[in-house]
């Protein structure tokens, strides 16, 4: 395989900008319908805003923090002529989230030197069509997820270009957190002491496929190096329609609500264990008498989790006009997409240091006095243990 | 069936399993409790070990018995450890809030409950602290342990004891009980503790653990064979 990854830094940000100028340099956050942090500026992503984060959370951790709704309209017209400026060679093109799609280049270039004019070229065109402030980062390799890494870790406007043999020392330094692994398979890996991709792929596959299933199979994988997903069109092959007939027919939205989410179950089970999730839902409602209605659902990133999919789908069906009771549900999955990152740290964490306990410790000790203390070995080979240590006041 | 929280691992994977967590939860309040030489110290500083791996942790030392050198056998790594000694009052319960506030500690033991609760206003202050503690812990995902004394049983039943605010709030209660000193040949070189999960907040399907303890801080596992080790 030779897959390409066209990344846009900062995509919705920038857009954002453009219409108020006036934002450039300050936190900002996007916020998506669902009142949740969907893209940040770098200023906000240094100051702990993350993705997938509610708003109220990002204002504690950023308290200047600017908040802005996502234009969906401009957004999707913005990605609607990235991806054109892409299929335009007449390949293979896969959307991966706003600003970033994968391209397939197997028929066309599968080396180094043949690829470097190639995407060259290609972050040219993209630069021209999106604008000034708008510069592409490139990555390419022979796997998808690698190939996304290469992108990321690359600046705008540079390339990063890998072969099979790089693939293992590239991937090992970078962060945990390049994986879209849900939060909380990240935070148990964090306190596991796993930081590193290359310290996840080192363990035993048995392991984490005990603990963190399908999906933490899948990612560690990735984490190898070992990514056989093809790039597949713009519109990923979705699940068929599913039916939910409602008898008796009703008018409650809390009983439907419960009826489609049992029956969404087993698919996103699997989308999760392929760290897929659901962009575009479509719900049609067909009502006693013959009436109809149809409530489309786009989200900002893929949704796997049944939680985020049921207030998505509760929040249209409370709004939606009911001219009588329910007699029957169509569900279609329109569009799916790989997991959003919750947060691109692509650098890795520095080890751990005493300089914030001792900067906390000042803090403290100006209220409550010297009480804080630094153990230190002095004669470690004396029989009695209480002199084989001195105590320190840490200020 | 509740989420599992993110844990600490004691480093005995008998008495990780009867927590129902897999370990010391972070963002919750355990409550060690046991008598003197009941091992508690030594559980509390085994997790502290292994929390180190994650970031840095303290150890509100109220009692001022902590001994380094048993912390060093437990595994504790000295150079990155707080060791925090203010005198029993109120100051101790708000530095106690500020340490946990910080967001710089992801485990904190403190030794132990009964020398922050024995004045009368400490123990007002506390009582009136611990419900913010609990929401605070929640949000910064920090490990708070508490160490004590076990009351007696009649003080309990009558929500007398001084532990009583700490008991509600603990999202595990462990209790270590001394079993009896084990040797060799006459020496004695460990001795034998049961733990017990008097309360967790997820579901487990055994509440009693066997530990043996050695005198230089290693731990031994179970299970073991009484006739042949003990001495007397």
């Amino acid at each position: 395989m030779s897959v390409l990854c066209c990344y846009v830094p900062d995509f919705l940000v920038h857009l954002a900008g453009r219409r108020e100028p006036d934002l450039a340099s300050r936190p900002l956050a996007l916020l998506g319908p669902d009142e949740h942090v969907c893209a940040a500026s770098p200023q906000a992503y240094q100051a702990g805003v993350h993705m997938a984060m509610p708003a109220r959370q990002a204002r504690t951790h950023c308290p200047g923090l600017i908040f802005r709704s996502v234009d969906m309209a401009e957004a999707q017209a913005e990605q609607s002529a990235f991806q054109a400026t892409l299929a335009a060679w007449g390949l293979p093109v896969e959307r991966l989230s706003w600003g970033a799609a994968y391209l397939d280049l197997h028929d066309v270039a599968r080396s180094k030197t043949d690829v470097q004019p190639l995407a060259g070229e290609l972050g040219r065109q993209v630069h021209k069509q999106l604008g000034q402030d708008q510069q592409p980062a490139i990555g390419w390799d022979s796997g998808k997820f690698t190939a996304r890494a290469a992108a990321l870790r690359s600046r705008p406007g540079r390339m990063r270009l890998l072969g099979k043999e790089d693939e293992v020392t590239f991937l090992s330094p970078l962060p945990i957190t390049l994986l879209p692994l849900s939060h909380n398979v990240l935070q148990q890996l964090h306190w596991l002491g796993i930081r590193t991709l290359g310290q996840f792929a080192a363990l035993p596959a048995v392991a984490v496929q005990q603990r963190f299933g399908a999906a933490g199979r899948q990612a560690q994988l990735w984490a190898r190096g070992k990514d056989a997903r093809p790039v597949r069109p713009t519109v990923n092959a979705a699940p068929g329609p599913i039916t939910i007939d409602l008898d008796p027919p009703t008018a409650n939205t809390s009983l439907v609500l419960a009826a489609a989410m049992h029956a969404l179950q087993p698919t996103l089970q699997e989308m999760s264990a392929h760290l897929e999730g659901c962009r575009r839902l479509r719900a049609d409602l067909h009502f006693l008498g013959g009436e109809t209605r149809i409530a489309d659902m786009a989200v900002v990133e893929p949704i796997s989790q049944p939680a985020s999919l049921q207030s998505l789908l509760a929040y249209h069906l409370r709004t939606l006009t009911w001219p009588n009771e329910l007699l029957r549900l169509h569900l279609s999955i329109l569009e799916t997409g790989e997991l959003a990152v919750q947060q691109l740290a692509l650098f890795v964490e520095q080890p751990l240091e005493k300089a914030p306990l001792v900067q906390m410790a000042k803090e403290l000790a100006t209220r409550y006095g010297p009480v804080f203390l630094r153990a230190e070995f002095t004669n470690p080979s004396h029989p009695i243990s209480a002199r084989r240590f001195q105590l320190h006041a840490l200020i | 069936m509740p989420t599992l929280p993110p844990a600490v691992s004691t480093g005995i994977s008998s008495l990780d399993a009867i927590t129902g967590c897999h370990g010391i939860p972070l963002g919750h309040i355990t409550l060690l409790s046991g008598r003197i030489t009941s091992g508690k110290a030594t559980v509390a500083y085994m997790a502290l070990a292994n929390a180190q791996h994650a970031g840095n942790v303290a150890i509100l030392d109220l009692a001022h018995n902590c001994d380094p050198d048993y912390m060093h056998g437990c595994g504790i790594d000295l150079a990155h450890l707080f060791l925090v000694r203010p005198n029993p009052g109120v100051g101790a319960v708000d530095l106690l809030l500020d340490l946990v506030r910080s967001r710089q500690l992801c485990a904190i033991v403190v030794n132990g409950l009964a020398d922050l609760t024995y004045q009368r206003s400490a123990y007002q202050r506390f009582n009136a602290a611990v419900s913010p503690l609990a929401q605070l812990l929640r949000s910064t995902a920090c490990a708070l342990i508490f160490l004590d004394d076990p009351s007696p049983i009649w003080l309990r039943w009558l929500n007398w004891d001084r532990s009583w605010a700490i008991r509600q709030r603990a999202a595990l209660h462990i209790e270590m009980r001394f079993e009896q000193d084990l040797g060799v040949s006459r020496q004695h070189t460990h001795h034998a503790v049961s733990a017990h999960t008097l309360h967790s907040r997820w579901p487990h399907k055994e509440s009693e653990a066997m530990v043996e303890i050695a005198i230089n801080g290693d731990i031994l596992i179970g299970p073991y064979d009484y006739s042949q080790r003990r001495h007397r």
